[in-house]
């Protein structure tokens, strides 16, 4: 009897059939003495046959290795602090990745597939992980349409072909590199691409942008959608030597009249010219905001900042202590905090910092602005009195914090009625060096304090950001 | 003794309490830290106002912890034996202090008092007359057992597995536990197992067929068990439930090597944890599987992570194709281990020859050289010859294969069963890699 029949026979049941003899040349011995007996002692040599008698299956092997090497890969310590950030502290994978990056090593094989299913679902982390793929990486994300984002070949055909969020992260990368080249990847199918994809892809000029970028914006002011028209605009207010900045700024001189202690300002007409809104001036006010009041917010934050020292023929930190009538004041300085921000006018952000009197949330932005150690003495001046108000400032002081600057962190932070905050601050963004003293000052806590608690915590990251950092340091 | 970070995770009794017992190994957790050469103690600061005291006795290795967690051992076990063995030098050599001490001193007065007995076991029984009346009534319970499976079967086969669809799922479960009852539990587990695959999966009747056959076939031979070979009738006796003592096994023949460590799985279902290990000698080309288990929150023995080399004296259960072994005595060895990989071809000649040694073989142990290759969703390693293995379904990882291959052949170490290639490490850049 065959396998199958055997089946046949075993589903069916012997009550309702009776199973043929053996194949003789198989089994030898007796045949059992019931049916079922007969059926089962068939299945059992019959079913050891089959499965030692199996062949492979055949199947081709696509000739396809991946590129050798240029980087040395991570060290297996580093693969360890990898898998530690897996498991708890995610939010140090950034400063991983970027350590890995700067020592001019790959990640290991193995944790590949893991970083391009993060990189495919978190477009944050997909540029700095892109730099640590290597070859491999590359290679391997061809293998699922997901990680197209991730994949090597011609940077033309990507452009062409790819999806929307893979011409996104594209651009930004070629950007970054090479700004005319990403320029010009993104001129090659402008006519084509949709509103959408005009907008969100314009916005990756913002990466490397320059004065050469400034015709291509200028045409783009002329966009059939209105949302293009807009990001074009706000790119050109970014750059103060463009005819746009000159625009803006030939709208607002007449506004200002600067006197000896006090700077006037009046407000413009409610209504735009068809020039004005070319530029991307709005009338859609916020609540509260009148027309004209809007209207010479957008003024301030296009024009270049020049308009202002010229006006005044004062630097930056002296227009921003000047008296303006009308309670304009803070107003005003709103406005000059996104020009300062857009502009990236260090001058100008440390002014706006020092003048203070603003919301932290307004605030934020300049300090990657100023010079590190502007941005640390700016928070500093307000601990420990307004310790409030700068807590939220904590996370935007650009790393690496001085130890000095851990230190007051963390010590004010222990001196807060809730210091959960300020403590995690410390451990994510403070120096490493930190880390023993940061044990020291645990010692003289009460262990049962929530002070303690989150400074146990600080304390451990800083430890292992100091372990992961040392294994990444230099150059292999 | 000195342990790896991944062996003390080992011990861990779940993937979860691992990650907790890494998130408690770093140092600013603990203070009052320190170590001897037998024990680790060290306070750790939980949410509580009093901290946690925890101490580790490295023999076992025991743990010890004040905190309320059922999981055993705890996080904070965990934590500072992975401390320890990621920086010894941050516990102190010195004297345990006063709570660690006295659970220390209570374990050796434990330990002095519990093991009398069993030696005397081993070497002979108090009444030798009782001891054969018990191991006689045994086999008699055995017998019955296995008569009742058979007509049970036969039951089966006479309605027709089309009916055993509908059979509800209890009927099983009590014929099972009547084998359990009898004596029987190897034949409890293989009722079990042809329970799980009804209705499973296409081709289902295939193989219940195969398996209810497999079944027929031992219940015969453990009926005709005096006229088997030896190894034979040791594995249909392991297969009936029979277990061979461990010093029985050890006062056997020993097979010394450098064994590499070549895989390690853990199993677990709602009463049983099970681990498997894998090691391949260097010199004989054997392999040996050390199996450890532990039930509901007990901890695993330690055993050497994947990638290790040690020396060892092993020594194998019996049984038609010996593999279950144990480790009389063992030295790690410096250096990385190494897999030796095969063809797919050679692969199913030397499953034929296992089969034929012994036909109720579940799982071989296998390397194979190959390319990981991805057809319709499912993964194969396919060989220079074109020969392909399939990985098993259950396998999540061949993105990280492909990633290690980088499309270059590459051997992994798994074991091989009806659904294939489950892979447990495979050949890395710097060593075998567990998987």
């Amino acid at each position: 009897m065959t396998w199958p029949e055997l089946v046949t026979a075993a589903l069916l049941g012997t009550a309702r059939r009776e199973p043929p003899p053996a194949p003789p040349a198989l089994l030898d011995g007796e045949p059992a003495a019931t049916p079922e007996g007969e059926l089962l002692r068939q299945a059992a040599a019959l079913a050891i046959y089959r499965r030692a008698g199996e062949r492979p299956r055949r199947l081709a092997v696509p000739d396809d290795r991946a590129p050798a090497e240029t980087l040395p890969a991570a060290p297996p310590a580093a693969g360890e602090h990898l898998a530690r950030i897996i498991d708890g502290p995610r939010a140090l994978l950034p400063e991983w990745l970027r350590a890995l990056a700067d020592s001019g090593r790959r990640a290991r094989p193995e944790d590949l597939p893991w970083l391009l299913r993060l990189g495919a679902n978190d477009r944050d982390l997909a540029p700095l992980i892109e730099p640590v793929l290597g070859e491999r990486g590359r290679w391997l994300a061809r293998a699922r349409a997901e990680w197209e984002w991730a994949r090597a070949g011609d940077e033309q055909e990507r452009w062409e072909t790819g999806a929307l969020d893979v011409r996104r992260h594209l651009l930004a990368t070629v950007r970054a590199a090479d700004p005319e080249r990403g320029r010009a990847l993104l001129a090659s199918t402008w006519g084509q691409d949709a509103a959408r994809e005009r907008e969100q892809l314009l916005a990756g000029l913002a990466t490397g942008l320059g004065p050469g970028d400034e015709p291509f914006l200028e045409a783009a002011l002329d966009d059939r959608a209105q949302s293009v028209r807009a990001a074009a605009a706000g790119l050109l207010a970014a750059l103060p030597g463009s005819a746009l900045a000159a625009r803006m700024a030939a709208r607002l001189r007449p506004l200002i009249e600067c006197g000896r202690r006090e700077l006037t300002v009046a407000l413009p007409g409610p209504e735009l010219d068809d020039a004005s809104r070319r530029d991307g001036l709005t009338l859609r006010a916020p609540a509260r905001t009148g027309r004209a009041a809007w209207i010479l917010h957008q003024l301030v934050a296009a024009a270049p900042l020049d308009v202002w020292t010229e006006a005044c023929d004062r630097p930056p930190a002296k227009v921003v202590a000047m008296k303006v009538r009308d309670r304009m004041g803070d107003a005003l300085a709103a406005a000059w905090t996104e020009a300062a921000a857009r502009q990236r006018d260090a001058a100008w952000a440390r002014a706006l910092l020092d003048r203070g009197k603003a919301a932290a949330q307004q605030l934020a932005p300049l300090l990657a602005i100023v010079p590190p150690e502007a941005a640390e003495a700016h928070v500093a001046a307000r601990l420990p009195r307004q310790a409030a108000g700068a807590e939220p400032l904590l996370p935007h002081v650009p790393p690496p914090w001085s130890e000095a600057f851990t230190a007051l962190v963390f010590k004010t932070g222990l001196a807060q009625p809730s210091p959960a905050a300020w403590l995690r601050a410390a451990g994510r963004h403070g120096a490493p060096s930190f880390a023993p003293r940061a044990a020291a000052a645990l010692e003289r806590l009460d262990p049962a304090s929530a002070a303690a608690r989150h400074a146990r915590d600080a304390a451990g990251l800083l430890d292992f950001r100091r372990a992961m950092l040392s294994t990444l340091k230099g150059t292999p | 003794m000195s342990w790896s970070a991944e062996q003390v995770l080992g011990l861990a009794p779940d993937a979860k309490a691992a990650a907790a017992g890494r998130s408690q190994s770093a140092p600013a957790r603990w203070s009052g830290l320190g170590s001897d050469a037998r024990a680790l103690w060290g306070l750790c600061q939980g949410s509580g106002a009093k901290p946690y005291e925890t101490a580790v006795d490295l023999g076992e290795p025991a743990f010890r912890c004040s905190c309320p967690s059922r999981k055993f051992p705890c996080k904070h076990g965990l934590g500072l034996m992975l401390l320890w063995a990621h920086d010894a030098g941050a516990l102190p050599a010195g004297e345990p202090p006063g709570w660690a001490a006295e659970w220390l001193a209570a374990r050796d007065a434990r330990a002095s008092a519990a093991p009398a007995p069993a030696p005397r076991r081993a070497a002979a029984p108090a009444d030798p007359d009782a001891a054969q009346q018990r191991a006689r009534r045994r086999e008699e319970r055995v017998a019955a057992g296995v008569e009742e499976l058979e007509r049970w079967l036969a039951d089966l086969v006479r309605q027709g597995l089309a009916q055993a669809e509908q059979r509800r799922r209890d009927d099983w479960e009590q014929m099972a536990a009547r084998l359990v009852d009898a004596q029987a539990p190897g034949l409890a587990r293989q009722v079990r197992r042809l329970a799980y695959a009804v209705g499973t999966g296409d081709a289902w009747p295939e193989r219940v067929l195969a398996r209810a056959g497999a079944l027929h076939l031992l219940l015969g031979a453990y009926r005709r068990r005096d006229a088997l070979p030896p190894p034979l009738r040791a594995e249909v006796r392991t297969l009936v439930g029979w277990t061979t003592p461990a010093e029985e096994v050890l006062a056997g023949p020993r097979t010394r090597d450098r064994w590499h460590v070549a895989g390690q799985l853990t199993e677990e279902d709602e009463r049983l944890r099970t681990r498997r290990t894998w090691l391949r000698g260097e010199a004989g080309g054997r392999y040996a599987l050390l199996l450890d288990f532990a039930a509901g929150a007990q901890s695993l023995p330690p055993a050497p992570p994947v990638g290790r080399v040690v020396d060892a004296e092993v020594a194998f259960y019996p049984g038609a194709l010996p593999l279950r072994a144990l480790i009389a005595e063992q030295t790690d060895l410096p250096g990385a281990a190494e897999l030796e990989g095969a063809s797919v071809e050679a692969l199913y000649a030397e499953r034929a020859r296992a089969l034929a040694a012994n036909p109720w073989l579940e799982r071989l142990p296998v390397a194979v050289a190959g390319v990981p290759v991805r057809r319709d969703e499912a993964w194969a390693l396919a060989d220079a010859h074109g020969d392909a293995l399939g990985l098993h379904r259950r396998f999540a990882g061949g993105f990280e294969l492909l990633a290690l291959s980088g499309g270059a052949p590459l051997t992994v170490f798994g074991e091989w069963d009806d659904g294939g290639l489950l892979p447990l490490a495979a050949s890395g850049p710097d060593g075998v890699l567990a998987l």
